[in-house]
């Protein structure tokens, strides 16, 4: 999966227009990602990448690119 | 921990409520309880509440309880002094002291050939309880047992006109429910798994107003909310696959699977992972809220309470807070499950703050 297309599926995860997200932009300026879209992307990551993600790593992504990276 | 109640079947199940019904719309819509528009749209589709039935003031969980319990027993005649147990399961009794299931007793009039005892746990108790009144029936000469379960979940404990009233809750709604188990040595064995996990106590928490910490700041229950999605995504459907394992039987086995009404992305991620097809997953929580402990049989009663059908294979499981989860296998007779009882009825104790 290209970045394009991980940003892409990050978009649906986060219920958010096409091209609405951006590598650089901070997560604490997004309205969407709230607690609900967390356990989104819990689902997303899992049914995608296989991964668990735990509360702790999810704390530590600071931006959208943060999670990009994490989507492999 | 594996066990088998043998020579017990679940006799009669009910479920009460409050009259009083509420849509998340009419109840959050206007946007002045810290519910905007966009994450009341997005809590509807995701959670899956659509609206919950919720007390006035006076009305506790017992009193539903209590309701439930009286038409089973009015319903089949049974004899008040044959009922040798009484189990209620809830975190929010009706007095810091007695044990509520002791004014369920006198209530309900059964005789004081009988053991009585209040169990506190939340989401997993109805299958926990199943666990607990069965292994004791089996060591007694009591005929009938009563197991009773739920919260008053849907209005806040300090009332809204008092300066720390709580904010009224969008998840969990009230209900309260009551199983009648008899001995019958003709009854198919149910098969439990169980567990518990101390380590997550702070997952899901209050912690106010009582002998830890007695000054009582706010009545919030504090819950880490991925944490315990983790858990119950991970945990449970390990355990129901677990059970499944032990008992050589794949989901074309079952009749039915009723998970507790967590919410809908946590019982369609338990579904995907155990193999459940959607349609067997009975479910309650659009109409019903989040109703702990009794969330498994608001699910039975509000799917299958007219239903002329005989014995179902069923595959029950109820996970959340301690943490705790728990799975059993097990038939009922789908003749055997009432309708909703509605009462705005509740008791009067005699006792009134000054």
């Amino acid at each position: 999966m290209n970045e394009k297309e991980k940003l892409a599926l990050l978009e649906e995860t986060f219920d958010v227009d096409e091209g609405a997200l951006s590598p650089e932009m901070e997560l604490d300026g997004i309205e969407e990602y709230d607690s609900m879209t967390k356990l989104s992307l819990i689902v997303m990551v899992e049914e995608e990448f296989g991964k668990k993600l735990t509360g702790a790593e999810i704390k530590a992504f600071k931006t959208v690119q943060d999670i990009l990276n994490y989507m492999q | 921990m594996y066990s088998k109640i043998e020579g017990i079947r679940i006799d009669a199940l009910a479920v009460g409520v409050p009259d009083r019904w509420l849509s998340l719309d009419e109840q959050f819509g206007d946007g002045t309880k810290g519910v905007d528009a966009r994450n009341l749209k997005k809590f509807k589709k995701n959670v899956g509440v659509e609206g919950r039935y919720v007390s006035t003031e006076k009305q506790t969980n017992s009193d539903w309880c209590y309701a439930a319990a009286e038409k089973i027993l009015t319903e089949k005649g049974i004899d008040r002094n044959q009922v040798g147990i009484i189990i209620y399961i809830t975190q929010t009794a009706d007095y810091r002291e007695p044990a509520t299931s002791m004014v369920l007793q006198h209530r309900l009039g059964i005789g004081t050939d009988c053991i009585v005892f209040d169990i506190n746990l939340g989401c997993s108790g109805f299958v926990y309880g199943l666990n607990v009144v069965g292994s004791i029936m089996m060591q007694c000469d009591a005929k009938y047992s009563l197991l009773m379960c739920g919260e008053t979940g849907g209005r806040p404990k300090i009332p809204a006109d008092h300066p720390e009233a709580d904010t009224e809750s969008i998840l969990f709604g009230d209900a309260g429910s009551a199983a009648l188990l008899k001995k019958d040595d003709s009854a198919d064995d149910m098969h439990f798994l169980s567990k518990s996990d101390g380590n997550g106590f702070k997952s899901l928490i209050d912690p106010w107003g009582w002998y830890r910490n007695p000054v009582q700041l706010k009545n919030v229950q504090k819950m880490d909310g991925v944490a315990v999605f983790n858990f119950s995504t991970n945990e449970a459907p390990e355990l129901i696959n677990e059970l499944m394992d032990k008992m050589k039987t794949t989901p074309n086995d079952y009749d039915y699977l009723v998970l507790h009404q967590a919410n809908k992305l946590i019982m369609s991620q338990i579904e995907k992972k155990t193999g459940f097809p959607e349609e067997k997953s009975l479910k309650s929580i659009a109409h019903y809220g989040n109703t702990s402990s009794a969330s498994i049989p608001t699910a039975l009663v509000h799917n299958l309470a007219d239903s002329a059908k005989g014995k179902s294979h069923f595959l029950l499981s109820g996970f959340g807070i301690g943490l705790s989860w728990s799975a059993v296998d097990c038939y009922i007779d789908e003749k055997d499950i009432y309708p909703l009882v509605k009462t705005n009825e509740y008791f009067e104790d005699g006792y009134q703050a000054e």
